[in-house]
């Protein structure tokens, strides 16, 4: 019982010719959110495909609660959310639910993620955020334990995402081990418990505070980064880039 | 009432009962972009009749084997992810085509069916076809009710599926397999070189319409129906290949709802 909920030991992964992911380790502990943060092309997709077990590493192993990833995901312990959803969806919301996740808490989970209301609509008619929260409420439906997330905040506006967010708290207050990939660096770190900076080696990873030493961000970026942190209320907080 | 010929029954009940395999195929042939793949399969399904026929074992049986041959490398390629997948895909199946026009031409009593394979021919389709497109036709059915909601999550998206707990890869293969099938007993009818018009054209105008999974089925179904019978009575007519009639009346078809689309 006490294995961590997700174990990569010195993760490396190829795709062709070139490293993608190289000499990656981590423990991430149960009920744990993680944030991953790094640039474009840093190979954050990637890592959440190697711990889903959709991409074998060439080196090195991954564990789900000590299983092999396809092991726990045929026992539907992982809830995944990619980047994006290759193909349309010809389905109400509800209908989406109830065929992606458990029919029996398709309901309950559009209730949870605020879609009651819209649950009828076709999903392809729904708003860039409310169709990534019905996406939510499908593996949420499922009751998963661990819960990985590629960029599920783009698209969605500044309010949406607060409520986002406590609905993610939410989740981690019950147990669940979240891993969310974002771009926007200085949103994530004020909301996650640790972060993993990857730009093909992991260049960091623990305490988020320290995460945005500017220092590392630049070491992450390859550039000249900035970090602005605005008042607390407007969730702002940005890179630029100095040219 | 006309006289009809007894001669056209069996091609036109083929021709509806592929028809309604085919356009629930075409849904997964439009979203999943698989218009490749159909090519690539009849092209390939062409060597295998050559190979039948000089072989003299049944171009059935050899087309079957050649098609699925070139299905199952095209979509492991194509799963691959690997980058110049296009020139790989385009690469086998000319390949395949190339092996079939060189048999034909070394057995030369076999040009008349050449012509037969390219563009299909209504009077060359009797009842043992008739069976083979049943039974396919059949299992495919039988294959999208069992299986509905595994194939609509692999219709969106096949990562996601896996992690909803579908097993993506074999029901992947599966539908590749039984559709190969399915485009392989349409060859006599429509011919290797058009019958994968008929398998993008139906869905594209039910997508013109809607997104709702029932209505679009339901517009594809009817499309492909209407097709097959505009077709298939001007081919009989006019006595002209029916692939060609037929894919002509699709072509016309996706063109003249192409404005309305929604
Ligand atoms: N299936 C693939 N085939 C080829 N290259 C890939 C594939 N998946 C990812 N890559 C490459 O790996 C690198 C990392 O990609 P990705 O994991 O998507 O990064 P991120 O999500 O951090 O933007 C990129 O350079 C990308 O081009
Ligand atoms: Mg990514």
């Amino acid at each position: 019982m006490n294995e961590p909920a997700i174990f990569l030991d010195r993760v490396s992964v190829n795709i062709g010719s070139r490293t993608i992911i190289e000499d990656v380790s981590l423990s991430i502990k149960r009920g744990e959110f993680w944030g991953v943060i790094g640039p474009n092309g840093g190979g954050k997709t990637t890592l959440l495909r190697t711990i889903i077990g959709m991409v074998k590493p060439n080196n090195g192993k991954v564990e789900i609660f000590g299983m092999k990833p396809q092991q726990a995901v045929k026992k539907g312990l992982v809830g995944y959310l990619p980047q994006h959803i290759k193909g349309i969806i010809p389905l109400s919301a509800l209908d989406f639910v109830r065929t992606a996740g458990n029919p029996k808490f398709a309901e309950e989970a559009l209730e949870t993620v605020g879609l009651k209301d819209k649950k009828e609509l076709p999903f392809e008619k729904l708003s860039g955020g409310e169709k990534q929260r019905t996406l939510i409420a499908a593996v949420l439906s499922r009751n998963p334990k661990v819960l990985l997330l590629d960029e599920p905040n783009t698209g969605i506006d500044v309010v949406a995402q607060d409520s986002f967010y406590n609905l993610l708290r939410n989740l981690k207050n019950q147990g669940i081990t979240i891993v969310m990939v974002s771009h926007d660096v200085g949103v994530v770190t004020q909301f996650v418990d640790k972060v993993a900076c990857l730009n093909k080696k992991l260049k960091y990873s623990g305490d988020p505070r320290s995460a945005l030493d500017c220092n590392l961000l630049e070491e992450l970026y390859g550039s000249k980064v900035e970090v602005l942190v605005h008042h607390p209320e407007c969730t702002g907080c940005h890179i630029y880039r100095k040219s | 009432m006309p006289y009809i010929p007894e001669i056209i029954i069996p091609p036109v009940l083929c021709a509806f009962i592929l028809g309604i395999a085919i356009s629930i195929y075409s849904y997964f042939v439009v979203v999943k972009r698989w218009a490749f793949l159909s090519v690539g399969v009849s092209h390939a399904a062409f060597g295998g009749v050559a190979l039948g026929l000089l072989m003299g074992i049944s171009p059935q049986v050899s087309s079957a084997i050649f098609a699925i041959a070139a299905a199952i490398i095209i979509s492991f390629i194509k799963r691959q992810e690997s980058l110049n997948e296009d020139a790989s895909i385009g690469v086998i199946f000319s390949t395949f085509m190339a092996i079939g026009v060189i048999l034909f031409s070394m057995a030369q009593e076999y040009t008349y069916n050449v012509f037969t394979y390219l563009f299909g021919n209504m009077l060359a389709v009797g009842w043992k076809d008739f069976i083979w497109a049943a039974l396919v036709a059949t299992v495919s059915i039988a294959f999208f009710v069992v299986f509905k909601k595994e194939l609509i999550l692999i219709s969106i998206d096949e990562e996601f599926a896996y992690t909803c707990g579908v097993p993506s890869t074999a029901l992947y293969y599966s539908l590749v397999i039984l559709f190969t099938f399915t485009v392989v007993v349409s060859i006599k009818l429509l011919g290797v070189i058009l019958v994968s018009s008929l398998t993008v054209i139906p869905a594209s105008v039910g997508l013109f319409f809607s997104r709702r999974l029932n209505t679009i089925l339901a517009i594809s179904v009817v499309s492909c129906m209407f097709i097959m019978a505009v077709g298939l009575m001007l081919s009989f007519f006019f006595n002209l290949p029916p692939g060609a009639t037929t894919a002509a009346v699709g072509g016309m078809l996706f063109f003249g709802f192409l404005p309305f689309k929604k």
